[in-house]
């Protein structure tokens, strides 16, 4: 956030929070649930702020005992500052110009910002550093994308699948052109001093998953409303946290996205109408590999209940794991896809290429008028929630269509498919396990089945239901799966696929399942005879499912 | 004849339905502006419903400005009067639908409207919903599903003065389906009476119709809970619902061995026979056991017996789950 804006946003921020907190007369209950879940929260944290933290809540606690009204709202007036104040972060414009103007080693840059050791030795020397501009292959409605930054506020809602994308997104944005837009990044990003420097200045915010106090969420959501009604372009991961099975995003936790309609509303109230349009542009990220596969699908298929929410220790903590990652990947010249999609107003309409909102018979419509209560526009929650809901739906739709399906995900599905049959009568998450006596699958075999699920896919792909990448498209089922072996065979410690001989087999089956799983929802088990894993029971081995 | 003042509700079709509507809404002081294909059908409406109607000449002059939309048509009909509708309406709108069935491929009657027009707040009428009553001054009792509160409050301050009794729930979808579905199980309830079958058989019949709406619903996103409330069951037990006592004596006739495209084609714009055979058709593809609907389907579409088709539903374990 500039400079200029921040205080003003900050102080409007606290009196939005405070106003409405005092209204529903909650004051006392609110701080009440802060310093309870705060310190709550402080107990088992480990970090070197805890004590003067610990120090706040109980100075606050301590406040609140002798309080009169006044002092319970000052008490208020002060946690909400500083919630605030730690998710707004300090952006310092000087740094992200000259950041920018670095040009194409600034991922390089950012990247090895994960390590500052490395940084000093290999900083400016960009033959260490990983080359994106062959590699980022940016497709789909990029010129519609720059129409409609001239029109108004950009909500760009990328798929998620690794901590790799808002380096991607990042990356993409700059290559574009555009000038940064905010995020929400998990405070363990920033944990890095590096890293979190150059997130912060390139416009990450603060998202702390561990605090639960609904204050906290209450401000961090105001936060995001605020910016949007300023005018600035916001990032949204819908997932909230990394798909854990690798497939593509269905049920979309839409937190942070509900800011728009409240945003938007308000504008209009203020008769910003024109000036200051909305727009949700979804996208998506399509790699070869994950760097974090590994842990990932680990952590989706551990029991229910036991999955974490918040990975803190995976490989994008380790600073030599992402680097290897990328080199690796990128020697293979393998592609990663960033693809925007057909952008929404923020009620879910679709919009022309003027950017004029849609009926579904494609007629133009006046969206705001959904937003009217007796005729003004008006902030109402029901149909806020309603409204983003379906958002989610055509999002969800969008990132169907315009995903990416790559040889690796090919050669997986193809693999897992040939194993279970091969392997019939074995209960799936056994299979997974290494049990079952087939243990490897006749190669001739694997390059039938992949020319099966090319022939459904190509068909899908020219009807708009799903992209291909490079060799998918068009190459022979032999290529796909020699490129996919190819990429197994670099990155992760046991590949999810590899070839002995004229047979292949799998090194690692959770890690097959968690690249097969790219495929799901294509209704692709039609043809192959088998149930899909995650419609079945095994579905609800998902956290939350 | 246009009128000059902005109608409040727009009354789309003036069958039964419609008609019913209209009455209520002038005695409940609303203004109505009551479109029909036949004019002659709307003005017979306005005139027995006294002050407070407008009789308009087009879809268009209804709607514009209205900001209550009834679509009182049959859902044969909804899609063609939708998008003449969709020409004028804005984002503000609600619509409020009373249809009970489907289109062919299975699509609600909400699905229809929004695929037609801009119009997101919709709601659709269901459960009991007997006219008759409403007609003798008794209380009307309906279910509302909306995914919108704004329905219900629109729903809610037009029925204030009145004796309608407006249930409102969430489950859109799941109040679509109670009432296409329990059109098909009056059919076969309807089909067991004409051959000769007992009380007991009937009301076993409906009763797995319920349970197989259910299952149908569970497959879209319904809830379970609103098949066994006022939409489903509360729709069940008096079973002199408007629309259904037509589907049932369709179901009766062929009973008692009138040809089953003869029978169809006397009762026209009947909601029953293509829901039995569009929910077949989709409980194949998703693999569902829905044997008392593929049993009507047989019997109107393919030739069937009704007795064997129905004798075969009831030998089967009724243990049924919702």
């Amino acid at each position: 956030m500039r400079a200029r804006d921040r205080e003003r946003v900050l102080s409007e921020l606290q009196s939005r929070v405070v106003e409405e907190t005092a209204k529903a007369g909650r004051i006392e209950e609110a701080l009440a649930d802060a310093v309870y879940h705060e310190q709550r929260r402080l107990k088992e944290d480990r970090s070197k702020t805890r004590e003067e933290e610990l120090g706040f809540w109980r100075d606050v606690q301590g406040e609140m005992r002798r309080a009169s009204e006044r002092a319970l709202l000052d008490q208020l007036r002060r946690v909400v500052a500083r919630y605030g104040n730690e998710i707004c972060g300090q952006f310092d414009e000087r740094v992200y110009n000259s950041v920018t103007r670095a040009g194409e080693p600034m991922l390089g840059l950012l990247l090895n910002a994960v390590s500052p050791k490395k940084i000093l030795g290999e900083l400016f020397d960009e033959r260490h550093l990983p080359r994106f501009d062959a590699s980022v292959v940016l497709q789909g409605e990029i010129p519609l994308l720059h129409k409609l930054r001239e029109r108004g506020t950009l909500i760009l809602v990328p798929t998620h699948v690794s901590n790799m994308d808002s380096i991607a997104v990042g990356y993409a944005l700059w290559k574009l052109g555009l000038p940064p837009f905010l995020y929400g990044a998990g405070l363990n990003l920033f944990s890095n001093p590096m890293l979190g420097f150059f997130m912060r200045n390139l416009g990450a915010y603060t998202v702390d998953r561990r605090k639960q106090d609904p204050l906290y969420k209450r401000v961090l959501k105001e936060y995001c409303t605020l910016t949007l009604e300023n005018g600035y372009d916001n990032i949204f991961f819908p997932g909230g946290t990394r798909s854990r099975a690798g497939a593509v995003e269905t049920k979309l936790k839409l937190g942070l996205l509900g800011c728009g309609l409240p945003a938007y509303t308000h504008n209009l109230q203020a008769g910003k109408r024109d000036k200051e349009r909305f727009y949700i542009i979804p996208a998506t990220l399509s790699f070869q590999l994950v760097l974090e596969a590994e842990t990932l699908i680990d952590d989706f298929l551990k029991e229910q209940g036991k999955a974490r929410y918040i990975i803190t220790d995976d490989e994008f903590s380790r600073p030599k794991r992402v680097f290897d990652f990328l080199t690796q990947l990128l020697s293979l010249d393998s592609k990663i896809f960033f693809t925007v999609g057909r952008p929404l107003d923020p009620c879910g309409n679709a919009v022309d290429d003027e950017g004029e909102s849609l009926d579904p018979r494609g007629r133009r419509i006046d969206a705001t008028r959904e937003l009217w209560v007796d005729g003004e526009p008006a902030v109402d929650e029901q149909r806020d929630a309603e409204l983003t809901r379906e958002v989610g739906e055509r999002l969800t739709e969008a990132y169907a269509r315009d995903t990416v399906i790559q040889c690796t995900h090919l050669t997986a599905h193809a693999t897992l498919n040939l194993l279970r049959k091969a392997n019939a009568g074995v209960d799936f998450v056994r299979l997974l396990r290494g049990g079952g006596r087939a243990d490897d699958v006749p190669l001739r075999d694997l390059h039938a089945e992949v020319r099966r699920l090319l022939d459904e896919l190509r068909g899908l792909a020219q009807r708009g239901g799903v992209r291909l990448g490079p060799i998918a498209i068009d190459k022979d089922a032999e290529d796909v799966v020699a490129d996919g072996l190819r990429h197994f065979s670099i990155y992760h410690a046991q590949p999810a696929v590899q070839r002995k001989g004229d047979r292949v087999s799998s090194g690692d089956r959770a890690l097959l399942f968690y690249y097969s799983n790219r495929l799901e929802g294509y209704r692709l088990e039609r043809g192959s005879g088998l149930r899909s894993p995650l419609t079945a029971d095994h579905r609800a081995l998902a956290k939350g499912a | 004849m246009t009128t000059t003042t902005t109608p409040r509700v727009a009354v789309l079709g003036a069958g039964k339905l419609g008609g019913a509507v209209t009455a209520l809404l002038a005695r409940a002081g609303a203004r109505v502006s009551l479109w029909a294909r036949r004019p002659e059908a709307s003005r017979e409406v306005a005139q027995q419903a006294g002050q407070g109607v407008d009789v308009v000449a087009s879809i268009a002059d209804a709607c514009r400005g209205a900001p209550l939309l009834c679509f009182a048509v049959p859902v044969e009909g909804l899609r063609e009067v939708a998008r003449a509708a969709g020409e004028v309406t804005t984002g503000d709108q609600l619509a409020l639908h009373a249809c009970r069935g489907v289109e062919t491929g299975f699509v609600l009657p909400s699905e229809v409207i929004r695929a037609e027009t801009c119009l997101k707040k919709i709601g659709a009428l269901g459960g009991p919903l007997y006219l008759d009553d409403a007609a003798h001054g008794r209380p009307l009792v309906a279910a509302v599903g909306a995914r919108f509160d704004d329905v219900f409050r629109a729903v809610r301050a037009l029925t204030a003065n009145t004796r309608v009794r407006a249930h409102p729930t969430h489950d859109l979808i799941g109040v679509e389906l109670c009432g296409a579905i329990s059109n098909v199980a009056q059919i076969a309830a309807g089909l067991a009476e004409g051959a000769g079958l007992g009380e007991t058989d009937q009301g076993t019949l409906l009763v797995r119709g319920l349970a197989e709406a259910a299952q149908l619903g569970a497959a879209r996103g319904a809830e379970a809970a609103t098949f066994l409330g006022i939409a489903g069951v509360g729709d069940l037990i008096p079973r002199q619902v408007t629309s259904t006592r037509r589907n049932r004596h369709l179901g009766r006739e062929i009973g008692q061995g009138t040809a089953a495209a003869h029978a169809m084609a006397a009762h026209t714009a009947l909601e029953g026979p293509v829901t039995a055979r569009e929910a077949r058709t989709l409980g194949d593809r998703l693999g569902l056991k829905l044997p008392l609907i593929s049993a009507v389907d047989d019997v109107l579409w393919r030739g069937a017996a009704p007795a064997e088709a129905l004798e075969r539903v009831l030998a089967l374990d009724l243990s049924l789950s919702f």
